[in-house]
């Protein structure tokens, strides 16, 4: 077990140096400039500039000076924000980001449950059909479209919520459910058909057969055993939630890292947008990693080897 | 009981031999894997639906230049933000009346717009043709879609394919790469492409293309190790048929319903990928039409001018539902076990 997450954490570090290096690499052969109004500016303030950034050196010793610099946790200065180093960006920005990446996960994951549930235990009969569309629905609906129509109607119309602000709770209302949408559709259809099929086991038939209640057996025995399964989309949740930020923080003027990352994009800033993108693979690595590790403790009857690893 | 039944010997007669050749017959015709499949998807309501309304949409799509009422790019600064009106504006919610500074009025009369002229989903802020710019901008959608996952599919069945096949040192160095690349985002590979990139329809499509594939190989590789173990993949082997032939002879046709079901699975997920990335502005560039601008443009003025939101919100959610739908449809015929 140690050994396995020992060789996990280490091919992690190797994955985040390839992608730091791709990502540093793609940077260099972006068109476009980092300095506004590059046209209006002399070729000696150019020169300035970029030495000021290390942008005059050679492109092995810039690379060399980041990586190096990344180990130390330094991730760069923004081009765009006075100067800013990146870490200091992110690390003001990260809390709302967590937030409300943590409350759409939290109503996502439990309402997706309770109707995939519902959806199983009531196999074929309308409820399940209202319960299958909805969740069909949910996932066909973006989350930028149905983040504008949330506040429409909510902010706008019925001024239950601000419009578009970030100031407390009632302000991350609106935007957690927006970005839970997703998450929720498709933890809804995983959860039915793992229930359906726990349901139709011999240990249900044996419950039921002890004379339990039907709301027992449900909660008792198949409810948890369909919960284990369910532990393997916190990784694509988690993605859909990173991307999701990005244009749900846009439209409530959130002061994210998505609202950055897509600030960075339309801006050139390159040390932010690399910083990001490592910043989001990490996570990713590490919630895969997570994922794993409580996957086969939660069900043990998958033991992670020291060999291979999931198959 | 038994005491009353009597059997005698004329109770029994010789069975008759030549009604046995009909009884062997088989009364259904026998299908083919794909009529069973087309069959099953005929029996689900839902999914018909799903496909006569995808078969309309693309028919519109194809159709654009000669169904749209209006060029999508033509700008006309003294027609803009005109609301929906058909004909001369009897139909409720079509009457191209709107409010400004709270008095409703004939915004149509207030333009100078002359008699008989009119735009049935209304204008944008250029006065360009809303109508026409959705029919474009879904026509570039479904394109998007289908090119990108043409895309995925030349990429992720042969990687996949590969991968499996060689097994061994080839297989881990593959699978390593496709976990560098899936530890992050899709959609941020996707922008990072995009960047790099000229903007334009044939950077959208590969940036996408390249990140959908990753789930396809993932399938198709976990295919490949299955059937790799049939009696009929190591006959072929024995008789010496080239890796090639058997690919394309045995190993392809059998993984057929996975690749149709996660080919319609990645259509929905392009076109959301498309919108996204021309919603924060950097997919298509202007002034094309793509359901993200519009979905993007619409949304500044949503307060005021709600229809413009609307319209290119209502179709993309539908276009989506009916790809989902269909996709759904589509799995549970060619996958008669997995329900759901």
């Amino acid at each position: 077990m140690t050994k396995y997450i020992l060789k996990r954490i280490a091919w992690i570090f190797i994955t985040l140096w390839i992608v730091a290096t791709i990502t540093f690499f793609l940077m260099k052969l972006l068109p476009g400039t980092p300095y506004t109004n590059q046209a209006k500016l002399s070729a000696d303030q150019i020169r300035i500039m970029n030495e000021q950034y290390g942008l005059n050196k050679p492109l092995f010793t810039q690379y060399w000076v980041y990586i190096v610099g990344l180990l130390h946790g330094d991730l760069g200065t923004s081009f765009q924000f006075n100067n800013q180093p990146v870490t200091y960006l992110i690390s003001n920005r990260i809390g709302p980001s967590m937030q409300i990446g943590a409350q759409a996960m939290i109503i996502g994951t439990l309402l997706g449950i309770l109707l995939g549930a519902i959806a199983a235990v009531k196999q074929r009969t309308w409820v399940d059909s209202v319960a299958t569309f909805f969740a069909i629905v949910g996932r066909s609906i973006p989350n930028f479209v149905f983040a504008v129509i949330l506040q429409f109607f909510l902010a706008f119309k019925l001024k239950i919520f601000p419009i578009a602000l970030w100031d407390g709770f009632s302000s991350s209302i609106l935007p957690s459910i927006a970005l839970a949408m997703a998450p929720l559709a498709d933890t809804a259809r995983f959860m039915r058909t793992e229930m359906v099929d726990v349901l139709s086991s011999d240990y249900i038939e044996l419950a039921r057969s002890k004379g339990l209640s039907s709301w027992q057996t449900v909660a008792k025995h198949a409810l948890r055993n369909s919960l284990i399964p369910v532990v393997t989309i916190i990784g694509p949740m988690a993605v859909a939630l990173m991307t999701g930020s990005m244009v749900i923080e846009n439209i409530f003027s959130i002061p994210g890292i998505g609202e950055q990352f897509v600030k960075s994009i339309l801006t050139n800033d390159y040390p932010t947008i690399m910083g990001l993108t490592i910043l989001y693979s990490a996570a990713l690595l590490v919630i895969y990693l997570v994922v794993d590790i409580l996957y086969g403790i939660i069900d043990p009857r998958i033991r992670l080897s020291t060999t291979g690893g999931k198959e | 009981m038994a005491d009353n039944v009597k059997i005698t010997p004329d109770s029994f007669k010789p069975a008759n031999n030549q009604d046995n050749t009909q009884k062997e017959e088989i009364q259904a015709p026998s299908l083919t894997f794909f009529q069973d499949a087309v069959r099953r998807l005929k029996q689900n309501k839902v999914a018909v639906v799903a496909f006569w309304v995808l078969a309309v949409m693309i028919l519109i799509a194809l159709l654009a230049p000669v169904i749209a009422p209006h060029n999508p790019n033509t700008q006309n600064v003294n027609y803009a933000n005109l609301p929906p009106k058909i004909g001369s504006g009897n139909i409720p919610g079509f009457t191209g009346k709107g409010e400004v500074a709270g008095v409703v009025s004939d915004r149509y009369a207030a333009s100078g717009v002359p008699k008989g002229t009119y735009y049935i989903l209304g204008t944008d802020y250029l006065g360009r043709d809303l109508l026409s710019r959705i029919i474009y901008g879904t026509r570039l959608s479904i394109f998007v879609a289908f090119a990108a996952t043409m895309f995925d599919m030349i990429i992720g069945v042969p990687y996949g394919l590969i991968s499996a096949w060689r097994g061994k040192f080839t297989d881990i160095v593959m699978q390593r790469i496709i976990e560098i690349i899936s530890s992050v985002p899709n959609l941020i590979v996707a922008i990072l492409m995009l960047l790099i990139f000229k903007p334009g329809l044939t950077s959208i499509i590969i940036a996408i293309g390249f990140t959908g594939w990753i789930t396809m190989a993932r399938l198709i590789r976990a295919e490949t190790y299955q059937l790799q173990s049939e009696e009929y993949i190591l006959a072929a082997q024995t008789l010496g048929e080239s890796s090639l032939k058997i690919a394309f002879k045995h190993l392809i046709p059998n993984m057929s319903s996975v690749i149709i079901i996660n080919t319609m699975m990645t259509i929905p997920t392009a076109i959301f990928f498309e919108a996204f990335l021309s919603y924060i502005g950097i997919g298509i560039p202007a002034p094309n039409a793509s359901l993200g601008t519009l979905l993007s443009d619409g949304q500044k003025t949503f307060r005021f001018l709600p229809y413009q939101m609307w319209y290119p919100s209502a179709v993309i959610v539908l276009l989506m539902l009916a790809f989902n739908l269909l996709a759904d449809g589509l799995r549970d015929a060619f996958d008669p076990k997995s329900s759901r």
